[in-house]
């Protein structure tokens, strides 16, 4: 007998998003940036894939920046996030993913940051109370916490930590790479920033993922290049991926 | 997603209650309860045993794919650093068993069943 139980780490992809790339692959190899007919075929295929996605989190289409899949969004949303905010303090856990972790972690060591870390107990829940301190004992901060813990399973409570953050004024990130696709996200009710998606983690294709972006805050790209995603992420669009 | 997350929430709640019914001395690291844990993910702490560092090996050799790492007491990079970070024993071998729509309780049964066997080998 052979068993999968890493489906934290990956899933298998589902036909119907094979069927759906294989046509997609066979058919449509315009560029999206194109303004002729090949181009606008594909460029409809992205802009419905990303309707679909706003549709289910419930916010707007404007608002859902495709990705090569979490960690660059979790980099876009942090790095770019702190930077163009002009924040001086973040605010995360030590069991955040290496992708959110390593990242403050470096912008602290290059000296842009001054990095403080909230306690956890013993079964990996955030001390909400600490979080609300070390938003007051500090300038205007980042906040980076995990939606569900990758290793653990031990969620936070999103709505209370929004709520928290809007007082203080801070930004707030949640990595839900291992959330999204598993319980509704409603972006209209949830008070954050930034969240993020990898599809290979809900039976999507890898190599694939979003950054939603609060409509209310502006950030440079990452990666500059063309003006696709509408200027905030440079590169040509992975069809096959955003289609799956 | 309703009707996955029913399934899946009971294939886990099937899995924890197996284990802590065949297997002397599991314990689960991070929370269980499923108001507050996601639940796709179990992480199961197992005894200390000779040859920890072989129980992921050997459930590979199964056929049976998971994750794991235990806390490291050293500050080195080797090991979990979520599990270092909450505390746990180094000494107790950690598997995280993460599942989807796709698994099955057969697929349980039969986990289950081997890791009771690897667990009496070594203990």
């Amino acid at each position: 007998m052979r068993v999968y139980f890493d489906n934290a780490a990956t899933t298998a992809l589902d036909p119907e998003v094979l069927k759906e790339m294989y046509k997609v692959m066979e058919n449509q190899f315009g560029n999206p940036s194109s303004i002729h007919a090949h181009g606008r075929e594909v460029r409809t295929l992205i802009e419905k894939s990303r309707k679909t996605i706003a549709g289910l989190l419930h916010t707007s289409p404007a608002e859902i920046f495709f990705t090569s899949g979490g960690t660059e969004a979790d980099n876009t949303a942090i790095r770019c996030g702190i930077i163009d905010h002009k924040l001086t303090h973040a605010i995360t856990t030590k069991l955040e993913h290496h992708a959110v972790l390593h990242t403050l972690e470096a912008m602290e060591k290059s000296g842009v940051i001054k990095l403080s870390f909230v306690d956890v107990d013993n079964k990996g829940s955030v001390d909400y109370d600490h979080l609300e301190k070390l938003l007051q004992n500090n300038e205007r901060s980042f906040v980076s916490l995990m939606h569900a813990n990758n290793e653990l399973g031990t969620l936070t409570d999103l709505e209370r930590v929004g709520d928290i953050c809007e007082a203080y004024n801070a930004m707030f990130h949640s990595d839900t790479v291992q959330t999204v696709g598993h319980y509704k996200h409603d972006l209209s009710k949830l008070k954050l920033q930034f969240m993020v998606c990898a599809a290979h983690k809900l039976h999507g294709p890898k190599g694939v993922g979003f950054l939603h972006i609060n409509h209310k805050v502006k950030i440079n790209p990452m990666i500059y290049g063309g003006s696709q995603e509408r200027n905030m992420r440079g590169g040509t669009e992975n069809v096959y991926g955003i289609a799956g | 997603m309703d009707s996955h997350q029913a399934y899946i929430q009971d294939l886990k709640s099937y899995m924890k209650a197996k284990l802590e019914q065949e297997v002397t001395g599991v314990k689960f690291n991070g929370e269980t309860d499923p108001a507050k844990s996601l639940y796709t993910v179990l992480n199961v702490s197992f005894p200390e045993m000779e040859m920890a560092d072989m129980l992921l090996f050997n459930l590979d050799i199964a056929g049976i794919s998971a994750s794991g790492g235990s806390a490291c007491s050293s500050g080195t990079d080797i090991g979990s650093h979520v599990l270092t970070a909450i505390g746990a024993n180094p000494d107790r071998p950690s598997v995280r068993f993460s599942f989807s729509k796709n698994n099955t309780k057969d697929e349980v049964d039969y986990t289950v069943a081997k890791l009771k066997e690897l667990c009496l080998v070594s203990a």
